[in-house]
């Protein structure tokens, strides 16, 4: 695969390979804090609330709204180029206040977008095979 | 007031041409802002002892002080976020160190070739590594690059909570080139901005357009620091160092996206000790330094360091409130990183200097504290300045 034609793919952490494996199953999971309950993106070693090293993968229903967008004009990356203008957004999940991950927002023009639009989570592959978490406006 | 009030100051300043393409190396350009900067003070290499630096810059300490001849080396310290937080933070080291008795003066420097990409990659451009590790790789596969992008979604939050709009950032860029263009030395100097040219730029990121953005450029910028005691035997008047801190927090870490529904920010912690450790306040400043990457993130350091509250920055920063001669509060003097060149920030600490010695091309009469911040949204720093005239 040549750079030119794709964004970076993921490279798994270690401890991290749940969410990636979970994106394959069509599932958005996040860790959930055995200790205090408290859901976390990006995921971390940690709890960031009480600091406890216990989780488990937590499947969410993949809804939530958006919190900020922007629509990516300027192409930065060889790839880019080809997929100008592209859309980026940072979605307030459903399950809990402040949860928030950064995502494209696919099948709506950016004119048409608003924050608090409701939206609920896709996936889409990467070259490499992976399935990314996206989000498309949820039809009501 | 900390152990570090007016204990310190900055007594020398120095800089090379900004430009697109310096032609010459990253050590090249450091060795000429630092010597400049040394002569600036009436000091001589042998009289420095200390150097730091910004975790980016690709210079070694010890490879400066072997070219300039700096016979013994007793501190070599560098700022991580610098980057943006660097223009502060490597004068925070600085301070301490001389304060502390580990040196006697101390050099705080940046040097890159950022536009030509000479030794320094530019920053408005991703990398082409196929894959993303680490935080990018949640970023990253999503065509998430550039600092202008996350500024972006921080931007437009912004909006959505206060009502700013895209015209509130215009005059921050308006009014940085309206200085740049009184400023020979700028890389913008005979190329003026009107609110129009700002709004009619292209879309980077939206709500971002071209003009929020700051330059990219070639060059070096140093200033030297040593204690308040030795300040008053230099060749220029000091300019004493009343309150400097750092500042970072939890929402910091959750992501790289400016978290704007928390009212705290790395700014509000400094703020809560520059002023006091200072003794004065926000009405006391005379002269505005806040660094400028991007024209969302400048109006928000305003909010957060408590020049108004937040929410209030689309209207403090209008009515020529920021322009020289007539603002009351006239901000980034010489350009900033905007209008007059891209030196991390540095180029804004040198031009604080410049006022508080009373000899600036847009002279604020009578400037005596100046408040300089290194870049917000990421772990920052910050410093009020107080001239000795």
């Amino acid at each position: 695969m040549s750079t030119t034609e794709a964004f970076p793919y993921p490279i798994p952490e270690f401890g991290t390979e749940p969410y990636w494996e979970a994106a394959n199953r069509r599932e958005l999971r996040v860790q959930r804090c055995l200790d205090c309950g408290r859901l976390r993106w990006e995921p971390a070693p940690l709890c960031l609330d009480c600091q406890s090293q216990k989780h488990e993968w937590a499947l969410l229903s993949g809804r939530g709204t958006v919190y900020s967008f922007t629509e990516i004009t300027h192409p930065v990356h060889p790839a880019a180029f080809a997929k100008v203008p592209y859309i980026v957004v940072e979605v307030e999940l459903a399950e809990q206040p402040n949860l928030r991950m950064l995502s494209n927002l696919l099948g709506t023009p950016a004119a048409q977008l608003q924050i608090g639009a409701a939206v609920e989570v896709d996936f889409s592959p990467h070259p490499n095979g992976q399935l990314l978490p996206v989000f498309r406006l949820r039809q009501t | 007031m900390s152990l570090l009030s007016d204990k310190t100051a900055i007594v020398g300043i120095g800089h090379t041409e900004y430009s697109r393409d310096s032609g010459r190396s990253e050590l090249t350009l450091a060795c000429e802002a630092i010597s400049a900067a040394i002569a600036d003070a009436g000091l001589t290499p042998a009289d420095i002892d200390g150097i730091t630096k910004y975790t980016m810059d690709n210079n070694d300490p010890i490879d400066i002080a072997r070219n300039l001849g700096i016979p013994e080396l007793r501190y070599a310290g560098e700022v991580n976020y610098g980057g943006g937080g660097g223009p502060v933070g490597t004068i925070l080291q600085a301070a301490m160190a001389v304060a502390t008795g580990q040196a006697k003066a101390v050099v705080a420097f940046r040097a890159m070739n950022e536009r030509s990409g000479r030794g320094t990659p530019r920053f408005g451009q991703a990398s082409s590594a196929e894959g993303a590790a680490g935080l990018h790789s949640y970023l990253s596969p999503y065509g998430l690059f550039s600092p202008a992008q996350m500024v972006a979604l921080a931007a437009r939050r912004h909006m959505h909570l206060y009502g700013t709009e895209s015209r509130h950032f215009g005059e921050i860029a308006v009014t940085c080139r309206h200085h740049a263009n009184l400023n020979p030395d700028a890389m913008m100097y005979g190329r003026p901005m009107t609110t129009e040219d700002h709004q009619q730029s292209r879309m980077i990121a939206s709500p971002l357009h071209l003009l929020d953005c700051c330059l990219e450029t070639d060059g070096g910028a140093a200033v030297v620091i040593t204690t308040a005691d030795r300040a008053r035997d230099m060749a220029k008047p000091p300019v004493y160092i009343s309150g400097i801190g750092f500042g970072a927090g939890h929402w910091n870490h959750r992501s790289i996206v400016k978290d704007m529904d928390s009212v705290h920010s790395e700014s509000t912690v400094i703020a809560k000790h520059v002023f006091r450790d200072a003794g004065i306040t926000h009405k006391d400043i005379d002269v505005l330094f806040i660094y400028d990457h991007f024209t969302p993130l400048v109006l928000m350091a305003i909010e957060d360091y408590g020049f108004c509250k937040r929410g209030e920055g689309k209207d403090f920063v209008m009515n020529g409130r920021l322009r020289w001669p007539d603002g009351e509060l006239p901000m980034n003097t010489s350009g900033g990183n905007l209008s007059e060149g891209y030196m991390h920030g540095m180029q804004n600490t040198i031009e604080a200097v410049r006022q508080l010695r009373g000899v600036a091309r847009c002279q604020v009469k009578n400037a005596r504290h100046a408040f300089v911040s290194a870049g917000n949204a990421v772990p920052t720093s910050a410093m009020i300045l107080r001239g000795s005239l």
